[in-house]
């Protein structure tokens, strides 16, 4: 079974497929898969959600990653899960008006995980 | 694990260098801390630390340092393997009922962080609906919130960053309970 089908499965198992839902999962960018996407979608908790994508890495359909967020909410770095994190990224500051790159350690941003759809050679 | 309340007070050190003249000074700072264990929650309350020490000693300063505040403690905690609640659900419950509304947002789209700010802080849900539709699907971000007129609450504007399941009021209220309502309703909606 192809990979998209796979996913398309699990989620259709948890989610009625009204037009909205069906449409809302056609925006989801299957490289860039939050948490949050999925319980949008199924309607469910976080949990859940997770549990499911969760599923889907232990099945080979996803791959976990993490990304470290600057204070200001952007992403400063992209990494696998479980990869080292480097000990300090680059985000950028306002000071006096002008926008200027400060170094923050990263023990000390925040983190969000999202799953990514995995690409096989055909 | 076993539920409770524990309630704590932490001596916080603070190095101030105040100038007029130049001197280095160490200072301890009471901060009192509420930690609420329940089944499957753990909810951590915290004082936000004055900002500038430097009130502490009515003379101007050019930097504060301290080694503990909300990060280091939020940081300990995902250490222990205590992981942050996710409340994007029950937020956006909330928001979508009416209780509350946003004149300021941020979410994670696929490739970018985007912030919606409302002109005149007038709300999101009722003036920028396209907008709301397309964040109920994505995780939440920094967002300030205040609650309905027709809600009884005195909490004012509040800040709640959904995705690292982090609430923060600006000001104290005038009833005691208020900011507890909110956090309740929240995780109500949540589960």
């Amino acid at each position: 079974m192809r990979l998209s089908k796979q996913f398309l499965k699990i989620i259709a198992e948890h989610t009625l497929a009204t037009p909205k839902k069906l449409e809302a999962l056609s925006r989801i960018d299957p490289q860039h898969i939050y948490v949050e996407n999925i319980r949008a979608l199924i309607g469910g908790t976080s949990w859940m959600a997770k549990l499911i994508c969760d599923t889907a890495v232990r099945q080979g359909i996803f791959a976990k990653k993490v990304q470290v967020l600057c204070p200001d909410g952007s992403v400063a770095r992209t990494l696998d899960a479980g990869q080292p994190l480097p000990e300090t990224v680059q985000c950028w500051k306002e000071l006096d008006g002008e926008l200027e790159p400060v170094s923050e350690p990263t023990d000390r941003l925040d983190k969000i995980e999202f799953y990514a759809m995995v690409r096989r050679a055909a | 694990m076993p539920g409770g309340i524990g309630f704590y007070l932490a001596s916080v050190p603070y190095a101030i260098y105040l100038l007029n003249p130049m001197e280095e000074v160490d200072i301890q700072v009471l901060w009192p801390i509420r930690i609420e264990v329940r089944d499957q929650v753990i909810i951590v309350r915290t004082f936000v630390l004055e900002r500038d020490p430097a009130n502490y000693s009515g003379r101007p300063s050019i930097k504060s340092v301290r080694e503990v505040d909300e990060k280091k403690i939020s940081q300990d905690l995902i250490s222990l393997g205590l992981y942050p609640l996710d409340i994007n659900k029950g937020v956006k419950a909330l928001w979508s009922s009416k209780y509350m509304d946003a004149f300021r947002s941020s979410f994670k789209k696929s490739h970018s962080t985007s912030t919606e700010v409302m002109d005149g802080e007038i709300g999101l849900r009722e003036n920028a609906p396209e907008v709301f539709e397309e964040l109920t699907s994505k995780p939440l971000f920094n967002t300030h919130f205040r609650t309905d007129s027709s809600i009884e609450n005195s909490t004012g504007i509040f800040q709640i960053n959904a995705t690292i399941g982090k609430i923060g009021f600006t000001s104290y209220t005038e009833h005691s309970g208020d900011t507890d309502a909110v956090i309740e309703a929240i995780l109500k909606d949540n589960s």
